[in-house]
């Protein structure tokens, strides 16, 4: 049997700086990814990375942590909080002297920019391209240390045996093989799900894995009601223009050309915290102020050459997509799905309540971000928790002998996937996986109804049913991405029945999920996590847990 | 609109040679490659296979080859494309489709798996278009990146490809110890990491490149873009030297300055980088090999003289003690001499050769 002291599962930028911090601590670590790990979402983000490195202005830790639990709407947990803005700038100086390439400001150090809820400029950038120079830096380092990369394997189910996390089984994308992997610690780097959405910023390969694993296995996920909806993306294929644009100064405009955002958020504006955005802006929309469904992002007046400097990747893409060159007209955009604030349930070290199971990322919930994740600090949680993660589970490995694989595990497996091939005359996988991305737009969407959560909720048990009677075409075993799409929507199904079973249960309106029958927030009632368990072949079971406070009693919320 | 797809297909578990198949596929207007792709596989055929993730052009998963054109499907319009080639979806403009059809067969060398290589001419099949109704926009042609064995249908083994990018010591060497804080850089010195940081690790370029497809030796465009020029003119680094030799033992004078990786879909301009490495190389004294000889006569000749002496050019390139390989050109020399073709051994300066000298020394202070 294939085996390791830490296995990381997920190739994105939580899963690499895991791995690099593990092989780094000189165990033998194993990192398995779906998709080469350069390929990974990651390296979509665009905006940057905060840290209160105070280059240019006297920002604090302090401030950050502050700034992230109002963006929080009071319901992260504060301790979390408090150690990931510390931790904030050693990791950004750390990325840096592993040769991650940022802009500068004149005297040489980091630049900063503007972001939304943010009371200082703290997020650090290159250009529009940051996740990406971040991915490739930790795709460096883990060839420098050679760290034993499994390319194309997708990871299908987490083997728990006696109540200890044991590795998992995964398939070999490229010959098909289905193999077990053991280890005395798994870390779950899987990024989001957003593809449980029609529509996305997120790419094809955000798709929940690891949180529908864990939970399989009976980890909790934790607040999977709060879904960020992003201010501005491009209505035709889901794009992401960056928060950076308007850190850099761009205006939002509805169909008068007035920048609206004034009225909703007096002082922050466009730099108000994104539920607040987009919430103004599907206001607009819906009050007939919106063209197609669309309010413009306004770039001209940045000019030509601070957009070709510092947003030349949103320009591109803008382009591409409509045609629009932002430098001379506004861009249409609308608000998009775009980041999973809930997931796996961990504690401030990574740890899932399984021993031996850890969580990192963003299919992680320690949680920092609570109903609404600040922009930047996404990125900054991957390389904190992606560290911390692999310094305890480090510990963990060093006092535990290797635990043993669940027995069934590998059979059961084969015998699933084995069936899922060889099933005939089932529904085609895209229109479950279709229909299910509309009951979440209508059920989970910005504005949330019990009646069409409800709707939602029904069709998802519907699509459970119906999922188990899909059938494939591609009946082979090589690179049969027929059958990883499968396995994917099997995923899916899972964080979309607990999202909306989160949503249905939570009454009243925080962060990114807002009620319109329940339009505050309620602390007496609600100032909890919602936890998800996993019961067979029945409704998630729901539950609460605790919100850590420290220093910081709730306030209203204004921007 | 209604788009014809020509897709070359291949399952290693069923077919011995790769085959043509078509579909006619009615897709929303402005449709990319990718997405009348995706189109196919939802709604027709599960099993066609190919990667993509992102569909934003940044993750370089689906790279593959248009009408003969090479590039990231995610990116590629296909009214773009029937617009550059024409309805026939043949190219009309024919350099990437020469450069490309011709590229990657058996020249693999230890690298040569059973597998067949993207690029070999394949028969097209007589499956008939899956509906005909309609008029179709035209013809798109789709098939794997070059220069890499086939997987299955659009999916290429891109074993070698990461290797190739390995072998050049893709990590900072810090040159200093680390200080408490950033190690300073100016803006300009991050200026000139900008173009390769751009790099996704597509392949496009290697896929086009033709010294790729008949050397396997030749580290190739990524590699020397995104990994040689990106860590050789890092100010943090300290590997200058070594990484000038690695990248020279690595071939990176094989560059045949076509300009074909020039077709980057992110910028990059590999070719543009490679010479700059060049360039580098020399300043780090890395001089002792043919490549550098060569350039360096060539331009010392015409600095002298304002002429490219091609008497110099030979024993220079070879080394002028090197006997053997001077012996081996002594056939040729004396065939041009008795022709009368042997160029003159001394030649005088142009009239004002200084302005040449004065464009030498611009050309040589201007660094990217
Ligand atoms: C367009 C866009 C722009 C963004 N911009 C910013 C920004 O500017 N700042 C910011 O802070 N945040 C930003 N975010 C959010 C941030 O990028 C993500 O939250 C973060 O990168 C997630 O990283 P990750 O490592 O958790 O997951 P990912 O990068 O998504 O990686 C997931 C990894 O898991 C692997 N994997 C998944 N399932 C399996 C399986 N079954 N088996 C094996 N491997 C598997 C995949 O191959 C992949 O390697 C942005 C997000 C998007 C979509
Ligand atoms: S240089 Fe350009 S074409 Fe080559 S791999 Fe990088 S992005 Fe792709
Ligand atoms: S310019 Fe050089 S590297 Fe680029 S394609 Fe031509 S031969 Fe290959
Ligand atoms: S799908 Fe990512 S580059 Fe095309």
């Amino acid at each position: 049997m294939l085996q390791h002291d830490i296995l990381v599962v997920g190739g994105g930028l939580a899963g690499m700086r895991a791995a690099v911090e593990a092989a780094e601590l000189g165990l033998d670590v194993g990192m398995l990814s779906k998709i080469h790990p350069v390929r990974s979402h990651s390296g979509a983000a665009q905006g940057g990375i905060n840290a209160a490195l105070g280059n240019r202005e006297d920002d604090t830790t302090d401030a950050h942590a502050f700034d992230t639990v109002k963006g929080s709407d009071y319901i992260g947990d504060q301790d979390a909080i408090e150690l990931f803005a510390e931790e904030a700038p050693q990791a950004i100086i750390w990325l840096e002297h592993m040769g991650c390439i940022f802009s500068r400001m004149d005297d040489g150090r980091i630049a900063q920019r503007p972001f939304g809820g943010a009371s200082f400029p703290r997020t650090c950038y290159c250009a529009d391209v940051t996740g990406l120079v971040i991915l490739h830096t930790l795709w460096e380092q883990c060839q420098r240390l050679n760290v034993k990369v499994y390319e194309e394997w997708f990871a299908t189910a987490l083997s728990v045996q006696t109540g200890v996390g044991s590795g998992v089984v995964a398939l070999n994308v490229t010959d098909g093989t289905i193999e077990a992997i053991r280890a005395k610690a798994t870390i779950f780097a899987t990024g989001g799900a957003g593809r449980s959405f029609y529509k996305t910023t997120n790419g094809l390969s955000s798709t929940g894995d690891g949180m529908s694993m864990a939970y399989r296995a009976g980890i909790p996920l934790l607040d999977m009601e709060f879904v960020q909806f992003h201010p501005t993306t491009l209505k035709s294929n889901g794009v992401l223009m960056t928060e950076g644009a308007r850190g850099e100064g761009a205006y939002l405009i509805n169909a008068l050309g007035e920048r609206f955002m004034f009225k909703y958020a007096p002082t922050k504006g466009e730099l108000a915290s994104r539920d607040v955005v987009s919430r103004a802006e599907q206001t607009e929309i819906n009050e007939g102020r919106g063209v197609d469904g669309c309010v413009f992002l306004d770039l001209r007046h940045l000019g030509k050459q601070k957009i070709m400097e510092r947003l030349p990747q949103i320009r591109e893409l803008a382009l591409d997509a409509t045609g629009i060159d932002a430098i001379d007209e506004p861009v249409p955009i609308t608000p998009g799905m775009h980041y999973w604030m809930g997931g796996i349930q961990t504690d401030k070290h990574g740890a899932t309540p399984v021993p031996g199971v850890y969580a990192a990322g963003e299919c992680a919930c320690v949680s920092v971000h609570g109903a609404n994740r600040l922009g930047g600090n996404s990125l900054l949680e991957t390389i904190v928790f992606g560290k911390l993660s692999a310094r305890h589970a480090a510990d963990y490995a060093a006092r535990i002998s290797a635990p043993d694989f669940n027995a069934n595990l590998l059979e059961s497996e084969r015998s699933r996937i084995g069936a899922m091939l060889a099933n005939k005359g089932g529904e085609r996988v895209n229109v479950v996986r279709d229909e299910m991305g509309k009951a979440m737009m209508e059920g989970a969407g910005i504005y949330r109804l019990p009646a069409t959560i409800q709707v939602g909720i029904n069709r998802i048990r519907e699509l459970k049913q119906r999922y188990k009677q899909i059938s494939l075409d591609d009946k082979g075993r090589v690179f049969n991405t027929d059958l990883t799409g499968a396995l994917e929507l099997g995923f899916l199904l899972d964080v979309a029945e607990t999202t909306l079973a989160g949503a249905l249960r939570r009454e009243e309106s925080r962060g990114a999920h807002t009620r319109l029958d329940f339009p505050d927030r309620d602390d007496e009632k609600w100032m909890k996590h919602t936890q998800a368990r996993y019961r067979p072949d029945a409704d998630p079971e729901l539950g609460d847990k605790q919100v850590t406070v420290t220093k910081w009693q709730p306030q209203a919320r204004v921007y | 609109m209604l788009v014809n797809l020509e897709v070359q297909r291949f399952n290693p578990e069923q077919d011995a040679a790769p085959h043509v198949e078509s579909f006619e596929v009615d897709v929303p207007d402005g449709s990319t490659v990718l997405e009348a792709l995706m189109h196919i596989k939802d709604e027709r055929d599960g099993s066609l296979s190919f990667r993509r993730s992102c569909r934003s052009a940044i993750c370089g998963s689906c790279t593959m080859s248009m009408n003969g054109l090479d590039g990231l499907a995610c990116k590629t319009p296909i009214r773009q494309l029937l617009s550059q080639f024409g309805e026939s979806g043949v190219a009309d403009a024919k350099p990437h489709e020469t450069i490309s059809s011709h590229a990657g067969q058996a020249h693999f060398g230890a690298a040569a798996t059973a597998a067949p290589v993207a690029g070999a001419a394949v028969p097209s099949s007589s499956v008939a278009p899956k509906t005909t109704n309609g008029k179709s926009v035209g013809t798109v042609r789709v098939g794997p990146m070059h220069n890499l064995p086939i997987v299955k249908d659009l999916v290429v083994d891109m074993t070698r490809f990461w290797e190739k990018n390995k072998s050049l010591k893709p990590w900072l060497v810090p040159k200093n110890a680390p200080p408490a804080r950033e190690y300073p850089q100016s803006p300009e010195e991050m200026e000139r990491l900008w173009r390769p940081a751009n790099c996704i690790f597509c392949g496009t370029c290697y896929s086009l490149c033709p010294v790729v497809s008949v050397d396997d030796t030749f580290v190739g465009p990524a590699a020397i873009a995104r990994v040689g020029y990106r860590f050789l003119e890092d100010t943090r680094d300290g590997a200058r030297k070594e990484r000038a030799e690695t990248i020279v033992e690595q071939n990176l004078w094989l560059c045949a300055h076509c300009y074909a990786c020039s077709y980057c879909p992110k910028h990059v301009d590999p070719h543009e980088l490679i010479a700059l490495s060049c360039v580098a190389t020399i300043e780090e004294g890395v001089t002792d090999n043919t490549g550098a000889r060569h350039a360096m006569v060539v331009a010392d000749t015409i600095k002298k003289t304002g002429f490219l002496e091609e008497s110099q050019v030979i024993p220079g390139t070879l080394g002028y003690f090197n006997l053997i390989g001077l012996s081996s050109v002594m056939p040729l020399g004396l065939r041009l001499l008795l022709k009368g073709k042997m160029p003159p051994l001394l030649m005088r300066p142009v009239p004002r050769v200084t302005e040449i000298r004065e464009i030498f020394k611009a050309a040589e202070a201007k660094r990217y």
